[in-house]
């Protein structure tokens, strides 16, 4: 994205404001800058690599699993982890290891759609809240503030409540919950930038409302909303398996990572492997989103920061 | 100083009202008539007169903001209103297994803050070696850690396979370490995260340079003059890591079995025991609100610089 490519009015456009519109890096260059030194740090790589893999398994599961998820075997129940059976079987005699692989495509949806309902959402308030601030600030502001005064798990419990058990039920409630941290970043980041001399220089050229949103606030408050996205991924795979785990979630017999782990908890001295598994995979999945968002923090820094 | 007090406190007011609302319309968003939704729990059969019976009982016929106002109200004298399964006064219900939460929140603060800070300062003093990388892997660690999985491995550990700790109950010490332990694991790592990065910016401030130029013990400079700055902005953090802990008591108080408000509110949603989901989410969102004022105040008091911002 260029800076808007017009001959300087030399009349009304101070030097200072010129100055500070040429000088801007253009966004294309500095996203790959970005990406070189994200790519540079050992710990987003390796959670780079872990993600990919889980993507791949929620893809493939249908072809990478060995057995069929939900389909029951008594003759092996509780069985522990072996070669037939690299997880071990649960009560009913499901191979765990299949039903961890379809479980990566429910995590995946659920912290795709969470996150994408936080981020549209949220972003989109604080970027009125920040731009036009007074009254509509307010007006927007207070409510996000009484979602906060609800601390995070406990939020999305009580939109589960009122919406019920299921996936898009987990979906909605996660998403939901996530609004107002979303909101209230952006609109912090927006109120730094909005003082900036291209936001200035902008309106001195007479830029519509419109325009200098999206072309001169949006790019410039992305890396706070790339930074907070890595971070609301973490929390909704977090509490969507706690949510599941919890019984208001995801219901058995569907695969998620939460209910299986509580599955096994009342069996923990018979089979230990029923919930350790899908819980490892849980962590894995969340220290690996972690660590690409450190990552993409330092790799972020120097450079965006205008 | 005063102003500030004051102008938090009418922040937090007016927080608290949002949250009256809050609750209070938890049981009108949810689908269907409000009748069916508090009756869905009882056995009783669904004649039209019981029905009507119902909505007189909880004034439902009555306007939306008179219901509003009804509700406050009682709640502000301490009627929540009564269970629909057991027929107990919810607050009767809540403030009985407060105390194990609180409990349960103040021992998992005290383990993360031990824990925590003595990570933190440490990686900080040894800023660069392994035992930094070694901390803030560990902290990276705790943080991604879905708590009901740590609880399970440590009683899988500690409990089935160690023989060391009981793994359910509220009576005793003994029956706190593992949930408070695991409740305050994740606060832990946060909190040794913003000590070590506030105690290296602290350390390389110029009165810590002044106060090794005379000459006084490292152990000095470190204690006195270091630690006690570097914790300022650890304050703020506890105010949201207890907010964390009453959430986070729903997942370790079912897991060990013990009583309380997070196992009270879980098991409401379960039951489909309206009332007492109400007062609950209502009791902790407003706890939730007055830990943070009170934070904020105490955060103002350490920190003279925020008072006059």
């Amino acid at each position: 994205m260029q800076p808007s490519s017009q001959p300087a009015p030399a009349l009304t456009l101070d030097a200072a404001a010129a100055q500070a519109l040429a000088e801007r890096p253009t966004a294309g260059r500095a996203w790959r800058g970005t990406l070189r030194r994200l790519l540079r740090h050992g710990g987003a790589r390796f959670g780079l690599v872990v993600v990919a893999l889980v993507v791949v398994m929620a893809l493939g599961a249908d072809f990478l699993s060995p057995y069929d998820p939900i389909a029951q075997n008594s003759a092996v129940g509780l069985s522990p982890p072996s070669l037939a059976h690299p997880m071990g079987t649960d009560e009913f005699g499901r191979d765990i290891f299949s039903r961890v692989i379809h479980g990566a495509r429910l995590s995946l949806l659920v912290a795709i759609g969470a996150v994408a309902i936080s981020a549209t959402l949220g972003t989109l308030l604080g970027l009125l809240a920040g731009y036009l601030q007074g009254a509509s600030d307010m007006l927007i502001m207070r409510p996000m503030d009484v979602l906060l005064a609800f601390p995070g798990l406990l939020l999305a419990l009580a939109l589960s409540a009122i919406l019920g058990t299921g996936l898009t039920s987990v979906i909605l409630a996660v998403g939901i919950a996530g609004i107002p941290n979303f909101a209230r970043i952006v609109r912090g980041a927006v109120m730094n930038v909005r003082e900036n001399e291209y936001v200035l220089a902008a309106r001195t050229v007479g830029a519509p409302g419109g325009r200098i949103v999206g072309r001169h606030l949006l790019p410039n408050v992305a890396a706070p909303i790339i930074v907070m996205t890595t971070l609301y991924v973490a929390f909704a795979v977090l509490t969507a398996s706690s949510l599941s785990f919890l019984g208001v979630g995801v219901q058995p017999p569907t695969p998620e990572w939460g209910a299986m782990t509580n599955a096994g908890r009342h069996i923990l001295r018979l089979a230990w492997w029923v919930s350790t598994f899908p819980g490892l995979m849980i962590m894995l999945l969340v220290l690996a989103v972690n660590l690409i968002g450190d990552g993409l923090r330092d790799a972020l820094d120097p450079n965006l920061r205008v | 100083m005063l102003y500030y007090v004051l102008k938090r406190l009418l922040g937090a007011v007016l927080v608290l009202f949002g949250v009256t609302v809050l609750a209070f319309a938890m049981l009108h968003l949810m689908p269907g008539d409000p009748v069916r939704v508090l009756m869905s729990s009882m056995e009783a059969a669904n004649s039209q007169t019981e029905i009507e019976q119902v909505r007189e009982r909880f004034g439902l016929n009555d306007p939306l903001p008179v219901q509003y106002v009804n509700f406050v109200r009682r709640a502000a004298t301490g009627d929540l209103g009564r269970s629909v399964l057991k027929g107990r006064p919810v607050a009767t219900m809540i403030a009985e297994v407060y105390p194990y939460t609180l409990q349960l929140a103040f021992a998992a603060l005290v383990i993360a803050m031990l824990a925590g800070i003595s990570l933190g300062v440490l990686a900080a003093l040894r800023h660069n070696t392994w035992a930094d990388s070694a901390s803030i892997l560990v902290s990276l660690f705790a943080v991604s850690m879905p708590d009901f999985w740590l609880a399970i491995l440590a009683i899988l550990v500690f409990s089935i396979y160690l023989g060391w700790l009981p793994a359910a109950g509220t009576q005793g010490w003994q029956y706190l370490i593992l949930p408070a332990s695991i409740l305050g694991v994740r606060a832990a790592g946060s909190i040794a995260r913003l000590t070590r990065s506030s105690m290296l910016e602290v350390l390389g401030r110029q009165y810590v340079t002044t106060a090794r130029a005379k000459g006084l013990r490292e152990r000095v400079v470190v204690l006195r003059h270091a630690l006690k700055n570097a914790l300022i902005p650890v304050v703020t953090l506890i105010g949201l890591d207890l907010g964390r802990f009453l959430a986070g008591s729903v997942i370790v108080e079912t897991i060990f079995a013990r009583q309380g408000v997070g196992k009270l509110l879980i098991d409401s949603i379960l039951d489909k025991d309206f009332p007492v989901l109400q007062g609950t989410v209502l009791v902790i969102a407003a706890t939730y609100v007055l830990v943070n004022l009170v934070v904020d105040v105490s955060y103002a008091w350490l920190d003279p610089r925020i008072r006059y911002a």
